[in-house]
C-alpha cells in the first residue's frame, strides 16, 4: 500500500469527531469496527443482506458493510454504542433486554439502528409495520416475536410521555407495504 | 399465556426464581454492543490467515505450489496439505462411524492427494490483514486432475464414483430399526397407503460465521485458542489429537457465541487449520469465516419411501419406511449422526406395534453435514405427520381423530417404543385439545368451507412432535450428564462455573435462577462463568437441548451442598437445627422464629473466618462440583439388543393455518399456534423465545430454505440473497400455550427444551398446504413447498385428473 | 459493492457519486419529470409516489429501508439486472435515460439504454445523470413473486401502466428474460379489445377471458431461464398470472375514475 492511497477522513461518530487514516476502499464498518474499536456492529454476511451491520449515518440506516469509510466524511454516524446516555439505556435497548428480544445477540444492534429509525419516522407504528420496518434485518434465534413486541413496547413507552409532552412531529408516513396488491 | 402444572414437582425447594420470568443475565452487555464475539478479539501481533478451497467437487490434487503467494510482501506464510501434514494429525471424528460398524475416512484440516466436496480447504494464506490474505489466494497455483462426481446416492447405494479409497461403495452405514411382525401387519391390513417425502439439504445459518483465534505460547509451549464453539472441552480434546499435544497445554475460550444451532460443533477443518499456523509462526492467527463458507456446511437431506398399514378405525398398524440420507463427504463432524437418530426416532409419540425401518446413510460430493437443530429427529416429526395426515385423507377422517387414536395414551408412561426409547412422560391428547381450542380449530374449518366456495385455498396443518433430548452416546464424547462447580465467596456471592455452554439460549439465566433458588441468594449475586477449559470443569458444552437439564441439574446438586453446610452454621449461630431454617433472599432464618435471623453473607463469612470455633464442623470450604446424570438413560442392550440413550423426551403440537395462491404456488403463512411441553419450566420466556425461533427456522425449511448445487457440485444458494431465511414480515404473530408434565426422572422434573420446534412447525405447514389444496387432489412430497414447487405439484394432479 | 468485499473484483479506482448535488434533483421539463439518477428509493417513496405510482410501488419492493436509502434508480438503471425491481416502471412509461460527459449530454430511450444483463448503453467516459418519465396519465402497477415476502430477488416481476392519455396499456416482464421485456403482442391485443368495445370512454369492466388473453400473451413474450430461484417454465406461467391481476386492478381503478 502506498502513502498517495491513504485518505484522510473525519467521521462524526457518536458525538465524536474521529480523524481517521484509511484506504479509499476501507469499508465503513472496518474502520469502526477496527481503526474506532466500536465492534458492537457486528458483520453477519458482508453481502449486504443480514443487517448486522446497520448504523445511522445522517439519521438514515444503512448497511455500514455497503460503504466506504470515505463516503461517510462529515456525517453523523450513530452506532449501538451511542444509544445508551451514560448508565440510561435507551427506551428500545430497555425494551430489548426486558423483553427478552435478543438471544445470542449478534443481530442486536443491527435491529436496534434499524428501530431506532423507524420509531423516529412512525413513533406509533402497528405490529405490521413493524414488521415491515425490520424487513431488511435476519434474527436467526428468536422467530422475531419478542423483538417486534419489544419495538411495540418502546413505542407504547414513549406514547405514554408524550401524552405529558407536547407531540412531535411526524416527518413521514409509515413505508408499510408488504406486498403490493395483496 | 397460561401454565398449568398437572404434577407437582418431586422436589420443592422454595422457588423464588425458577418459574419465572426473569431477565437475561448480562442483557445490558448486548443491547450497548459490548458482547465480546470472536471477531471483536484483537491480540498484540495477531495475523490473519485465509483459506484457498477446492472449485472441484471431486479431483486428484496433483500439486500445490504456493511460492507465488509467499513473495507478496504483506504474506507471512502459505501452506499447502503436504505442509500441514506435516504439522498436524488427522482430526478425529466427532461421532466415528466406525464405532457402529460403519465405514470411516481420515479427515484432515488441508486436503492431501484428493478433494471430495467444493470448498474444501487445500491451502491457506496467513497475512497482516484479512484482505491481504484473501487476495493472496489468487497467487496459490493449485493442479486438480477432476473425477467423475456424484451428488446424489447412487441407486441401491452401490456403484457410482467411490469417493474413498477401500470403501467398495459410498454407503457410510445401514441400519435396521426392525420390531414386531411387519409382514403380518401388511398381510392383514384393512388399508395400506405408500408415499414418499423428500426432505431439501439446508443447513441453519446462525448470523455470526464460525471464527477462530489461536494464541500460541512459545515459551509455555501451550495454546489459547478463542473459538464460536458450542463444546470447548471436547474440543480440546480433538485439537489435542490433531495437534500432538497433551490437553493440559491448550485452553479453549468460547466468548459470546453468535448462535450455534449445531453448526459450531467441532470437527470442522480449520480449527486444527488455525492453531497449525499459530504454533507455526508463533504469533496469534485470526480467521473468520465468510457467508460463502458458512454455506458449504449443509445437513438434513433425505428421502424416506414408505408404506403404511392402518385399519378402518386410523389405527396405524404396521410401518414400512426406507430411508436414504445424502450426508456430503464424510466430515469430522458430528453431522453423519443425524440420519442415524432420524431413524431411531420413529413412530415418534404414536403406537405402532409393527416397523421395518431402514436408513442408509450415504456419502456423496457435497459439502459435509453438520449438526443442525433437531439432530436428525425434526425429519422423523416431519414424516410422521405426513404420514397420519394421509392416513386420515385416505379414510376421510379428521386429522385431529387419527391422532388421538394413535398417540400414546398419558397413563402408559413411561413407554418404550420400538427402536427401544424410554418415553418419559407427556399428554399427548391433553397438548392435541389444547392447540385445537387455543387456535379455534372448528372455527378455522367453517372459514376454510366458506373460503373454498370463494375458490379460496385455505389450509389448516397440524402436527405433533417428539423430541428427544439430552442426549448420550456411548464411546463418544456425546455425554448425557455435565458437571458445575458452585462457589459463595465470604460475602455471600455466588460463582457458577459449569461445563455447559450456550450459543445464546439463555441457559446462563436458567442456571442463576435454579442456584439463586437452592442457595437462597437474589439472582444479582449470581455470577455464571461459562466456556473455558481454564477455568470451567469438565463438561460437554450445549447440544440435544441438554444444558439446562444436565447443566440446571448438576448446578442443583452442587448448590444443595453449599446450602447443607450453610445451614449447619448457621443451625449453630441461631442455636437450632439445620431442619429449623428457611433461606430467604440473602436471609437465613429460624422458622419457629423468623426474627432470629443472619445475612447469608454473615454465615459464609463465619464458615472461613470461625473454622476452629463456631464452624468447625464443617470442612472450610464454600465450593462444590458436582455431576448430574439423569435417570432414565441405559447403555446396557435389553433383550433385543437397544439402547436408551435419552433422559427426556419434549413434545409439542404444532397448527399452521396457510392460504396458497394456486395460480402461483405462492405460500402465505396466516397464523401458527404451538403447545409446547419441556417438563418443568425453569423461565418461561426463554422457553418461548426458544420455540418461537425454531418455528421460525421450521417455517424457513418448510417455505422457502434450500441449499441448491449445480451439476459440477458447486453451491449456488451461497448467500442470505439466494438462501432465503424468514424475516420478520414473513411471520405471523406466534400463539403459544405451555402443558407441563414432569419428567420423572429428572432432578427438576424439566425435559430437553430448545432443539425441538423445527420438525413440527415444518409438518404442520407441510399439512397445511397440502390440506389447502386437497380440493386439487395435490401431494406434495418435495421440500421445501416454494412456489415452483407447489406449482408443479398442482400441475401435476391437474394432469393425473384431479382429486383421486 | 459485494462483489468488492469478497474480492471478485478489484477496481482500479471507484467514484463517489452520492454527494454531486445536481444528481439529487428531480423537477419538470416540458412536461416530463427529470429525476436525477441519486435519487434513493427512499425519495421516490416519499416525493414521487403521487406522480410515479408504479415507480413507487416498485421502490417498495427493493430491498429493505437500509438498501432504499442508500440504494438508487441510476444505480439499478446501471447496474441493468433483469431483475431490477425499477426497471419495469419505466420501461412502460417510455422513460429515457440521460448520460453526461465532459462532451455533454444525450438521451437514450430505456429500453435501448439496457443492452443485456449487466451491459447498457453507457460509453466508458459517460455517467448516468438522470431519467425522463412522464407522469402517471392513469393507474400503475406493479406485482413480485419472491418464496418470502421481504428482501428478496423476484423470481418474476411484471410493471404495468394504463395510459388513458394515448389510449394504451403497457406492460413489462422483469426476471423472466436477459432484460426487461416489453409485451407488445399483449399490449397490441389489450388495446384493440380496449377499443372496439369502448372501453376507455365507458370504463366498463375487462371480459375476464380478455384478461386471460393478456396474461397468456405476456406469457409468450417471456424468455426466461431457470434458475436457483425458479424454473423457466415456472416464469414464464407467473408473469402471465401477474399480468392478468395487474391488469384487472390497474383496470377497476381506471374504472373508479381514479
Amino acid at each position: 500500500m502506498h502513502q498517495e492511497d491513504i485518505v484522510i477522513v473525519t467521521l462524526k461518530v457518536n458525538g465524536v469527531e474521529r480523524p481517521l487514516a484509511v484506504e479509499p476502499r476501507r469499508l465503513l464498518c472496518d474502520a469502526l469496527r477496527e481503526d474506532l474499536g466500536l465492534t458492537g456492529t457486528n458483520l453477519g454476511c458482508e453481502q449486504g443482506v443480514c443487517g448486522s451491520c446497520t448504523v445511522l449515518v445522517d439519521g438514515e440506516s444503512v448497511r455500514s458493510c455497503l460503504m466506504f469509510a470515505v463516503q461517510a466524511g462529515g456525517c453523523e454516524i450513530t452506532t449501538v454504542e451511542g444509544l445508551a446516555s451514560g448508565e440510561t439505556l435507551h427506551p428500545l435497548q430497555a425494551a430489548f433486554w426486558e423483553k427478552q428480544a435478543l438471544q445470542c445477540g449478534f443481530c442486536t444492534p443491527g435491529f436496534l439502528m434499524a428501530g431506532v429509525e423507524l420509531l423516529r419516522r412512525n413513533p406509533e407504528p402497528d405490529e405490521a409495520g413493524v414488521r415491515a420496518a425490520l424487513a431488511g434485518n435476519t434474527c436467526r434465534c428468536t422467530g422475531y416475536e419478542h423483538i417486534v413486541d419489544a419495538v411495540l413496547a418502546a413505542a407504547d413507552g414513549a406514547a405514554r410521555e408524550r401524552t405529558f409532552a407536547e407531540e412531535p412531529e411526524v416527518d413521514v408516513a409509515a413505508e408499510v407495504v408488504a406486498r403490493e396488491g395483496r | 399465556m397460561t401454565i398449568e402444572v398437572e404434577r407437582a414437582p418431586r422436589e420443592a425447594p422454595r422457588r423464588r426464581y425458577v418459574g419465572s420470568r426473569q431477565k437475561k443475565l448480562k442483557g445490558d452487555l448486548f443491547v450497548r454492543g459490548k458482547a465480546r464475539y470472536v471477531a471483536d478479539i484483537e491480540l498484540p501481533g495477531m495475523l490473519h490467515a485465509a483459506v484457498l478451497r477446492s472449485p472441484h467437487a471431486h479431483a486428484h490434487v496433483k500439486s500445490v505450489d504456493v511460492s507465488r503467494a509467499l513473495e507478496i510482501s504483506d504474506v507471512v506464510a502459505a501452506v499447502s496439505g503436504e505442509d500441514a501434514r506435516e504439522l498436524t494429525g488427522p482430526v478425529p471424528h466427532f461421532i466415528d462411524p466406525a464405532v457402529f460398524g460403519g465405514k470411516t475416512a481420515e479427515v484432515r484440516c488441508l486436503a492431501v492427494e484428493k478433494v471430495v466436496y467444493a470448498g474444501q480447504p487445500v491451502a491457506a494464506v496467513v497475512a497482516a490483514s484479512r484482505n491481504d490474505a484473501e487476495a493472496a489466494l489468487d497467487a496459490i497455483a493449485v493442479e486438480y486432475e477432476p473425477l467423475e462426481v456424484g451428488l446424489e446416492p447412487a441407486a441401491g447405494t452401490q456403484g457410482g464414483t467411490l469417493l474413498y479409497e477401500g470403501w467398495e461403495d459410498n454407503t457410510i452405514i445401514h441400519i435396521p430399526f426392525v420390531e414386531g411382525d411387519v409382514e403380518a401387519a401388511f398381510a392383514e391390513a384393512e388399508h395400506t397407503l405408500e408415499d414418499e417425502v423428500r426432505i431439501q439439504r439446508y443447513t441453519t445459518a446462525p448470523i455470526e460465521t464460525r471464527g477462530y483465534v489461536a494464541d500460541w505460547d512459545t515459551s509455555a509451549e501451550s495454546l489459547t485458542f478463542y473459538g464460536a464453539c458450542q463444546n470447548p472441552h471436547p474440543l480440546r480434546w480433538v485439537l489435542s489429537h490433531a495437534l500432538g499435544l497433551p490437553e493440559g497445554k491448550i485452553r479453549i475460550v468460547a466468548p459470546h457465541v453468535g448462535g450455534g444451532f449445531g453448526l459450531k460443533m467441532h470437527g470442522h477443518p480449520e480449527e486444527a487449520l488455525v492453531c497449525m499456523l499459530s504454533r507455526m509462526l508463533e504469533r496469534p492467527v485470526r480467521w473468520i469465516e465468510d457467508r460463502r463458507e458458512t454455506f458449504l456446511i449443509g445437513g438434513r437431506e433425505q428421502t424416506h419411501t414408505f408404506k403404511v398399514a392402518f385399519d378402518d378405525e386410523g389405527r396405524i398398524t404396521g410401518l414400512r419406511n426406507n430411508i436414504v440420507a445424502n450426508v456430503g463427504a464424510l466430515g469430522a463432524p458430528p453431522g453423519w449422526g443425524m440420519a442415524f437418530l432420524t431413524a431411531l426416532s420413529f413412530p415418534t409419540g404414536y403406537r405402532i406395534p409393527n416397523q421395518d425401518v431402514q436408513v442408509s446413510i450415504v456419502a456423496t460430493n457435497k459439502g459435509p453435514w453438520n449438526a443442525s437443530r433437531g439432530y436428525g429427529k425434526e425429519a422423523t416429526n416431519l414424516v410422521m405427520e405426513r404420514i397420519v395426515d394421509l392416513v386420515a385423507q385416505k379414510l376421510r377422517m379428521a386429522p385431529a381423530e387419527v391422532r388421538r387414536r394413535n398417540f400414546i395414551n398419558k397413563d402408559e408412561f413411561p413407554y418404550k417404543t420400538n427402536a427401544g426409547l424410554n418415553i418419559d412422560s407427556g399428554d399427548y391428547h391433553g397438548a392435541l385439545d389444547k392447540a385445537l381450542a387455543m387456535m379455534g380449530y372448528d372455527d378455522l374449518r367453517a372459514e376454510q368451507e366458506r373460503l373454498r366456495a370463494e375458490g379460496r385455498y385455505l389450509g389448516i396443518g397440524l402436527a405433533f412432535e417428539l423430541t428427544p433430548e439430552g442426549g448420550d452416546i456411548p464411546g463418544t464424547l456425546v455425554a448425557g450428564f455435565d458437571t458445575t462447580t458452585v462457589k459463595m465467596d465470604p460475602q455471600g456471592k455466588v460463582t457458577v462455573l459449569t461445563g455447559v455452554t450456550t450459543p445464546g439460549g439463555g441457559n446462563e439465566t436458567g442456571i442463576a435462577q435454579i442456584v439463586a433458588d437452592e442457595v437462597g441468594v437474589s439472582l444479582e449475586d449470581v455470577t455464571v462463568i461459562q466456556g473455558d477449559t481454564g477455568l470451567c470443569p469438565y463438561g460437554f458444552g450445549n447440544y440435544s437441548g441438554r444444558s439446562m437439564l444436565v447443566g440446571g441439574g448438576s448446578a442443583a446438586l452442587a448448590a444443595r451442598d453449599i446450602r447443607e453446610k450453610l445451614a449447619k452454621v448457621a443451625a449453630a449461630m441461631l442455636e437450632t437445627e439445620p431442619e429449623n431454617l428457611e433461606f430467604g433472599e440473602g436471609v437465613i432464618s429460624r422458622r419457629d422464629n423468623p426474627d432470629a435471623s443472619l445475612p447469608t453473607e454473615t454465615v459464609a463469612y463465619s464458615v472461613l473466618t470461625l473454622a476452629f470455633a463456631t464452624a468447625a464442623m464443617v470442612e472450610p470450604t464454600l465450593e462444590s462440583t458436582r455431576v448430574y446424570k439423569p435417570d432414565n438413560i441405559t447403555h446396557i442392550p435389553d433383550e433385543k439388543g437397544r439402547i436408551q440413550p435419552y433422559p427426556s423426551y419434549s413434545s409439542a403440537v404444532h397448527l399452521a393455518v396457510v392460504e396458497v395462491d394456486a395460480e402461483t404456488g405462492v405460500v402465505d403463512l396466516k397464523r401458527f399456534g404451538v403447545v409446547h411441553d419441556c417438563g418443568t419450566i425453569i423461565n418461561p420466556t426463554f422457553v418461548e423465545g426458544q420455540m418461537q425461533g425454531a418455528v421460525a427456522m421450521g417455517v424457513g425449511a418448510a417455505l422457502s430454505e434450500e441449499l441448491i448445487y449445480d451439476d459440477e457440485g458447486n453451491l449456488l444458494t451461497d448467500r442470505f440473497k439466494t438462501y432465503l431465511m424468514p424475516r420478520a414480515g414473513d411471520l405471523p404473530s406466534f400463539e403459544m400455550e405451555h402443558q407441563v408434565t414432569p419428567s420423572p426422572f429428572t432432578l427438576l422434573g424439566a425435559k430437553g427444551a430448545g432443539e425441538a420446534g423445527v420438525g413440527g412447525s415444518q409438518a404442520a405447514v407441510a399439512n397445511a398446504v397440502n390440506d389447502a389444496l386437497a380440493p386439487l387432489g395435490v401431494t406434495l412430497r418435495q421440500m421445501p413447498l416454494s412456489p415452483p414447487n407447489v406449482l408443479r405439484a398442482i400441475r401435476e394432479a391437474a394432469e393425473k385428473g384431479g382429486v383421486s | 459493492m459485494v462483489e468488492l468485499n469478497f474480492a471478485r473484483v478489484r477496481p482500479e479506482a471507484v467514484m463517489d457519486l452520492t454527494r454531486v448535488p445536481e444528481l439529487r434533483e428531480w423537477g419538470t421539463e416540458n412536461g416530463r419529470l427529470r429525476v436525477g439518477a441519486g435519487i434513493t428509493y427512499t425519495r421516490v417513496i416519499r416525493e414521487l409516489g403521487d406522480r410515479l405510482p408504479g415507480l413507487a410501488m416498485a421502490s417498495r419492493t427493493v430491498g429493505s429501508p437500509q438498501i432504499r436509502n442508500r440504494g438508487t434508480v441510476g444505480g439499478n438503471l446501471g447496474t441493468a439486472s433483469p431483475a431490477g425491481d425499477a426497471l419495469p416502471p419505466l420501461y412502460v412509461s417510455d422513460a429515457e435515460v440521460e448520460l453526461a460527459s465532459v462532451e455533454g449530454t444525450r438521451r437514450v430511450p430505456v429500453a435501448e439504454f439496457v443492452k443485456a444483463p449487466k451491459r447498457t448503453a453507457t460509453n466508458p467516459e459517460e455517467l448516468i445523470s438522470a431519467f425522463l418519465v412522464p407522469e402517471a396519465g392513469g393507474p400503475q402497477q406493479y406485482a413480485k413473486i419472491g418464496p418470502r415476502n421481504a428482501m428478496v430477488i423476484a423470481v418474476c416481476s411484471l410493471g404495468l401502466a394504463v395510459h388513458p392519455e394515448r389510449k394504451e396499456v403497457c406492460a413489462c416482464i422483469g426476471s423472466a428474460g436477459p432484460t426487461p421485456i416489453r409485451a407488445c403482442e399483449a399490449e397490441d391485443f389489450i388495446r384493440g379489445v380496449i377499443e372496439e368495445e369502448g372501453l376507455w370512454e365507458s370504463r366498463g369492466e375487462l371480459a375476464e377471458a380478455a384478461l386471460g388473453r393478456f396474461g397468456e400473451l405476456v406469457s409468450e413474450a417471456a424468455r426466461p431461464i431457470s434458475d436457483v430461484r425458479g424454473t423457466a417454465a415456472y416464469r414464464t406461467h407467473a408473469v402471465g398470472v401477474l399480468a392478468r391481476r395487474t391488469l384487472g386492478w390497474a383496470w377497476n381503478e381506471y374504472r373508479g375514475g381514479i
